[in-house]
């Protein structure tokens, strides 16, 4: 198998384990780790050893083999869940004012939100085509390989310690109205108004190993990539070449790069420092 | 100090509070011929996006660069981690970022930096830990010097606030305390 010729080293952990451990994560959870960033992989791991008591890599592989709800806590552990509504602000700016002009007119609008985390983009998104009076027509993917954060995106209730950057953000974005229009304050929490939600179909897909399963006018996946190598980028900017329609628009994270995927050329570039590209 | 062969060399630069001027004077002090690559972590306002970059180039008429992801690390480059991501480096010679929660209150975390660095290039690797507020920085100075690194502070009575370069003293991990002209000086010796 493909990771076998990779020669994939960490420092904390034997060669040999690894091995044991992205072969059999491949094997019995379809998921490709041995293709995750490295150093930030065994970062996680790390973490996870001394959050739930591992000593060592084989027993940890053992256990995830053998449980799979164990296995669905620990991707949900190492996986990075770190997201803001209307993160990066003039992102945002650029999609209401560059991208959704020219997909006004479709009968539908597609988007799918490739890692979707605990939601709040997808609800950003959601606004923003509210706003631009598009919502109606947009049929939303929001897919994650976690499905426990898929559970809390569908609930779209976050922390009250997070409204204060999030208003922030959705100002500089260019938001209309108040953000307090789209949700309820209860207790220590605000709860989005699950109307946003109305055409958006959730769903667990790895980008790892996952192949395509529609197509879309919009992808957007930002700060997810980072987590891959080269060789997984490539593979999912391959993936989601052949999930956009003509014409159609990726968007990726700030600092991440499409310069070493191997078609870039086949796109334009919609706004170079919020890493927005269409498909020629 | 030590016989490794320079061309595998790599620095890291780790600093906080009052380190901006500071990395300013090494850089405007390196040697033109200056190959070896230095990553630079600081800790920088969130949402100040941008901008750090050019107040670094202007004054030292060095190129410094914000580093994409999977950006690879070449001879002579100056890297500086992007503000609100952690800055990675991976053994292929490049670098990764990662949007984890904050480490040491900090994003980018120098602990997150360093620690990466040493695992990376080990006893090629020079870390240097600035003047700075808190503890970050510390665990990563120790283990470059455990993987074979050399590690160096500011020498705490020159730092504006000493309490980052006094953390890493106190692990004992620390080969050389030097003020920032030793600094400059050493690695144009290297």
């Amino acid at each position: 198998m493909l990771f076998f010729k990779k020669n994939i080293t960490m420092v904390k952990f034997k060669k040999s384990d690894l091995d044991y451990f992205f072969e059999n994560t491949l094997k019995k959870h379809n998921v490709d780790l041995g293709n995750y960033a490295q150093a930030s992989l065994e970062r996680r791991i790390e973490r996870f050893f001394s959050l739930y008591h591992f000593e060592n890599l084989l027993d940890l592989t053992n256990k995830l083999i053998e449980n799979n709800q164990f296995f669905d806590l620990f991707i949900k552990e190492i996986t990075v869940n770190t997201t803001e509504m209307f993160r990066d602000p003039l992102c945002w700016k650029s999609i209401r004012e560059e991208v959704i002009p020219e997909l006004k007119d479709l009968p539908s609008i597609r988007i799918w939100h490739a890692g979707c985390s605990s939601g709040e983009e997808v609800f950003s998104m959601a606004i923003l085509l509210k706003e631009e009076g598009v919502l109606d027509k947009a049929k939303i993917v929001a897919s994650d390989l976690n499905k426990d954060i898929i559970e809390t995106a569908k609930k779209g209730s976050y922390s009250l310690k997070t409204i204060e950057i999030n208003e922030e953000n959705y100002f500089a974005s260019g938001g209309k109205n108040q953000l307090s229009d789209y949700y309820t304050k209860v207790d220590n929490t605000y709860l989005m108004n699950q109307s946003l939600l109305e055409n958006v179909r959730f769903l667990k897909h790895d980008l790892s190993t996952g192949g395509i399963f529609s197509k879309f006018d919009i992808i957007i996946c930002r700060n997810v990539l980072i987590y891959f190598n080269k060789d997984l980028q490539e593979k999912v900017f391959s993936l989601y070449q052949n999930s956009l329609f003509k014409k159609g628009f990726v968007i990726i994270g700030k600092k991440e790069s499409m310069a070493y995927y191997s078609n870039a050329r086949m796109y334009n570039i919609v706004n170079e420092s919020e890493n927005i590209y269409r498909l020629k | 100090m030590t016989n490794l062969k320079s061309k595998n060399r790599v620095i890291v630069i780790g600093g906080s509070a009052g380190s901006i001027p500071v990395v300013n004077a090494i850089l405007s002090g390196l040697s033109k011929e200056n190959k070896i690559p230095i990553i630079i972590c600081l800790h920088r306002m969130k949402n100040i996006s941008s901008g750090m970059d050019e107040v670094f180039s202007s004054k030292s008429l060095l190129h410094v660069i914000e580093p994409h992801d999977k950006e690879e690390i070449k001879k002579g480059g100056i890297y500086l981690a992007p503000s609100n991501y952690h800055l990675l480096i991976e053994k292929n010679n490049s670098f990764s970022l990662s949007t984890e929660e904050l480490v040491n209150y900090s994003r980018p975390s120098i602990d997150l930096t360093l620690e990466s660095a040493a695992y990376a290039y080990r006893n090629n690797l020079i870390g240097i830990l600035l003047t700075g507020a808190n503890k970050d920085g510390a665990k990563g100075m120790q283990v470059i010097k455990k993987m074979g690194g050399i590690t160096i502070v500011q020498e705490p009575t020159e730092c504006s606030v000493p309490t980052m370069p006094l953390a890493a003293l106190s692990l004992k991990c620390i080969d050389h305390k030097m003020t920032t002209l030793k600094i400059i000086q050493y690695i144009n010796t290297l």
